[in-house]
């Protein structure tokens, strides 16, 4: 309950905050305010779009979530999230012409198994030689940052495109828009499926349990004979695997890897994870809120005719609400 | 001069999170120059009166005066922590720091040699003299660490001191000064608040009694004005306790073949093997060569202060650090770390009961089904229904336990030993290693605790108790052995052994 409510109020200093901030930009308070409610809303596209984002940030908190919930930490989404596009990004460009269900299944697989890959290192440098995950995960994840962008400049460059990308996916590759011109679709389904069946394997399954029992008290998880050791490494490759996951889906929803397609989703997924801590079934909700903040406050900074990077400063609120929480109640994950 | 007195009047208080009441219009009048004991069952709200008391707890009522002082305990409480020194059951100190930072922690910035200095003289002053300053808490065991928090109540020269369960801090060899000190504090004209459930400790030192029962004060009394007996019945009102030597031995299964018996009968062992067995085990200067057999059917006590080898013994034994040398064999077959002691069928109620022991932040059902949880799933599939339902199979036997959704920080420690015992000892094992089992536990329960033991040694198991308390040792165990400077000393039957035998050996006078 306490919790709960302290999350609320997270929530609502944030509103404040960046209504403050808007209020600033010339706009006024109260048009700002209006401007932020209703910017989801206004049209079909941009609802449409809203429930796209959301989606695609539930998966990533559930991504950072699933780190979360064994008591790892994985601070590697960004890094993760653009492995599996671009591992995704390989598979369609050397091999374009497969037929659509196995080409979805193929570019959804390689995304899931590079995020996971990446995960799996720093659950094993946790494992074998205690490693801080905290660090391992970054550190990777700055590398691959790298890495990915001499692949988009090299190998995998469109060589037509005036754009640092890869050339467009095969249409076999791309996800149907359920609501056109929107670009809602089965990301969204994904999105669903994959929080209640985390919270089934959380709450209902001898393994969830082993996870819980780690992220409690992981002397006590050893004590009583579970193995925090492969844990740690599951659960780190199953964070950064979902990663993968919404890198791929990142993928599709641009129509090609161009520098930046990640749009900071690891981060974002992070800021979600850590608000929703024990309840990964509530991510959804905290999706939503952060998508309409975040969509909303962009369409007011427009009509405002200032930008700014908005997106960092409600996750720096965010990081800096959650964690001081977090510290207060000894509860580091 | 002012004579010194605290009176508490009338306090209330009622845990916000569950709106559970713990205290309910409790008096208190602690004089200087006394020894006032708090006693009462687990969980009956002692130490949450010490932390009342102590302005720790904020209660929802109350008045404390100090001399011409008024504290209203539910608006302010500041200052209180300069007339209290609250020596902790459970330190709160934050393990990263040394003990002298932990010592100056809210009081004026000091400089780092008057830091030492200051602890340093107090701590010789009151013969804590082998107290480092400069050793981290996280490295030290739960018995050094209240006497540090001893040291820091004198440092501060606060003229009441609340001791919440000190007995632990000085075991058996170090009672003559533990008890040395409380009579000079009393004839310095302190007032000690003294928090405990050994009921011949009270009557070998305090003045007055007051009794706790279900968060309420029974009744206080001087100590010339009750008996033992009328203090038991206070304490546990109208329950059947039968009294000390409380016994159920009448059969006992050794080495497979049924022998009538209890603690005084001699054990041929020449023919059985070993179930447990430590082969020259040694860990650093703390651990030198420890060789002993646990037989099935019979109880082997190794008793001794933590920090002269018990405690070192705990972890390697059970794998928490890997011996130097030596080796550990269950069943004759070699056994390392403590995933594979698990598999290998070791049941182990731990000293620390609190971080190893337990998972505070997990319900109680989901700390008693820990080591059942693979049996208790179907395919990998968990019914809360059904492990809150194997959760209450395993509470009767072990006194009052509370809901099993609850989660286990909210029981008091008692219950939370009680919820140890449950998952350690509901089990049908073979191999057992018992660290203080009856630790914080009243005088019935820890009766109760006893019989349950001796029923599983009677049904065959091999139980290794490492005691830091003699008297449970002389009670319960087949055979006793002594660790001293990292060295086991001799083992003997427990007939062979008696307590002036043991202290002497304890503390290092020869066997």
């Amino acid at each position: 309950m306490i919790g709960t409510l302290r999350t609320i109020s997270a929530i609502v200093a944030v509103l404040i905050i960046v209504m403050l901030a808007l209020s600033g930009t010339g706009g006024g308070f109260v048009s700002g305010f209006t401007d932020m409610l209703l910017g989801p809303f206004i049209s079909a596209l941009a609802f449409g779009n809203f429930l796209e984002t959301a989606a695609k940030l539930t998966l990533a908190g559930l991504a950072a979530s699933m780190a979360f919930s064994a008591g790892c930490f994985n601070l590697g989404g960004e890094g993760q999230v653009l492995a599996g596009g671009l591992a995704a990004t390989a598979v369609a460009i050397y091999l374009p012409e497969l037929p659509r269900g196995l080409a979805l299944t193929l570019i959804v697989a390689v995304g899931f198994c590079a995020g996971g890959i990446i995960g799996t290192m720093s659950g094993i440098l946790r494992a074998k030689w205690r490693v801080d995950e905290l660090i391992s995960t970054f550190l990777i994840s700055a590398v691959i940052a790298n890495l990915g962008y001499a692949l988009l400049v090299g190998p995998l460059r469109d060589l037509d495109s005036y754009l640092i990308a890869a050339p467009p996916l095969p249409s076999a590759y791309q996800l149907l828009p359920w609501w056109p011109p929107s670009r809602l679709s089965a990301v969204l389904v994904w999105a669903v499926l994959l929080t209640m069946a985390t919270h089934i394997f959380l709450q209902f399954t001898i393994w969830g349990y082993r996870w819980r029992l780690r992220k409690a008290n992981i002397e006590f998880a050893s004590y009583v004979g579970i193995n925090t050791a492969s844990i740690a490494i599951v659960s780190l490759a199953a964070s950064g695997a979902l990663y993968g996951l919404v890198g791929a889906a990142a993928l599709m929803d641009s129509g090609r890897a161009v520098q930046g397609f990640t749009n900071n989703l690891g981060w974002d997924g992070l800021a979600i994870g850590l608000v929703a801590g024990n309840r990964p079934r509530w991510i959804p909700i905290f999706a939503i809120v952060y998508t309409w903040i975040i969509l909303g406050a962009q369409t007011a900074t427009v009509k405002s005719g200032f930008s700014f990077a908005l997106s960092g400063l409600v996750q720096a609120i965010i990081f800096f609400l959650v964690t001081a929480r977090r510290l207060e109640g000894k509860n580091i994950a | 001069m002012v004579e010194l007195s605290a009176v508490l009047k009338g306090a209330n208080f009622t845990w916000k999170s569950s709106g559970i009441e713990v205290a309910r219009n409790l008096w208190l009048n602690l004089d200087g120059g006394q020894i006032h004991a708090l006693m009462g069952e687990n969980g009956v709200g002692k130490t949450t009166l010490g932390h009342i008391i102590t302005g720790v707890l904020q209660p929802d009522s109350g008045i404390l005066q100090i001399g011409k002082k008024h504290y209203n305990l539910n608006k302010h409480r500041d200052g209180l922590f300069r007339e209290f020194g609250l020596v902790r059951q459970h330190c709160i100190w934050p393990p990263n720091f040394r003990i002298r930072e932990a010592a100056f922690l809210g009081s004026k910035p000091h400089g780092l040699r008057a830091q030492n200095k200051k602890f340093s003289q107090t701590a010789e002053r009151w013969g804590f003299g082998d107290i480092n300053p400069e050793e981290r808490v996280g490295r030290m065991d739960a018995a050094s660490l209240q006497r540090a928090q001893m040291v820091v109540a004198l440092m501060m020269e606060a003229k009441f001191i609340v001791l919440d369960e000190p007995s632990s801090a000085w075991e058996e060899g170090h009672e003559a000064e533990f008890f040395g000190l409380l009579e000079l504090l009393r004839a310095e004209g302190r007032a000690i608040l003294l928090i405990t459930h050994r009921i011949d400790d009270v009557f070998r030192i305090a003045d007055v009694i007051t009794v706790l029962r279900e968060g309420r004060i029974v009744g206080t009394w001087n100590i010339e004005e009750i008996s033992k007996k009328g203090l038991i019945s206070a304490m546990f009102e109208g329950d059947k306790f039968t009294g000390p030597g409380l016994s159920i031995d009448t059969k006992r299964v050794i080495g497979g073949k049924t022998q009538p018996g209890n603690n005084q009968t001699r054990i041929s062992r020449e023919s059985i093997k070993p179930v447990l067995e430590a082969r020259n085990l040694g860990h650093s200067r703390q651990l030198k060569a420890i060789s002993f057999k646990v037989f099935p059917g019979e109880i082997l006590a190794i008793t001794g202060l933590r920090r002269e080898g018990l405690s070192c013994l705990e972890d390697v034994l059970t794998g928490n650090i890997e011996s130097a040398s030596g080796e550990l064999l269950i069943d004759s077959e070699p056994c390392r770390g403590s995933l594979e002691l698990r598999r290998r069928g070791l049941r182990y109620v731990p000293s620390d009961k609190l971080e190893r022991g337990s998972s505070l932040d997990s319900t109680l059902a989901e700390n008693i089904m820990a080591l059942e949880s693979a049996k208790l799933s179907k395919c990998g599939w968990l019914n809360p229904a059904l492990l809150n339902k194997h959760a209450e199979t395993r509470k009767p036997g072990w006194g009052a336990l509370g809901k099993v959704n609850r989660k286990l920080g909210e029981f008091s420690g008692g219950n939370i030993q009680r919820a140890i015992l449950a998952r350690e000892i509901g089990t049908g094992a073979k191999v057992y290693v018992l660290v203080d089992p009856v630790w914080g536990l009243d005088d019935l329960s820890r009766k109760k605790v006893y019989t349950q033991i001796k029923k599983i040694r009677d049904r065959g198991a091999a139980i290794l108790l490492l005691a830091t308390n003699l008297d449970e040792a002389l009670e319960i165990a087949n055979r006793i052995g002594v660790i001293h400077d990292g060295q086991l000393l001799e083992i003997r039957d427990a007939v062979d052994w008696n307590k002036n035998e043991l202290q002497r050996t304890i503390a290092g006078l020869g066997v």
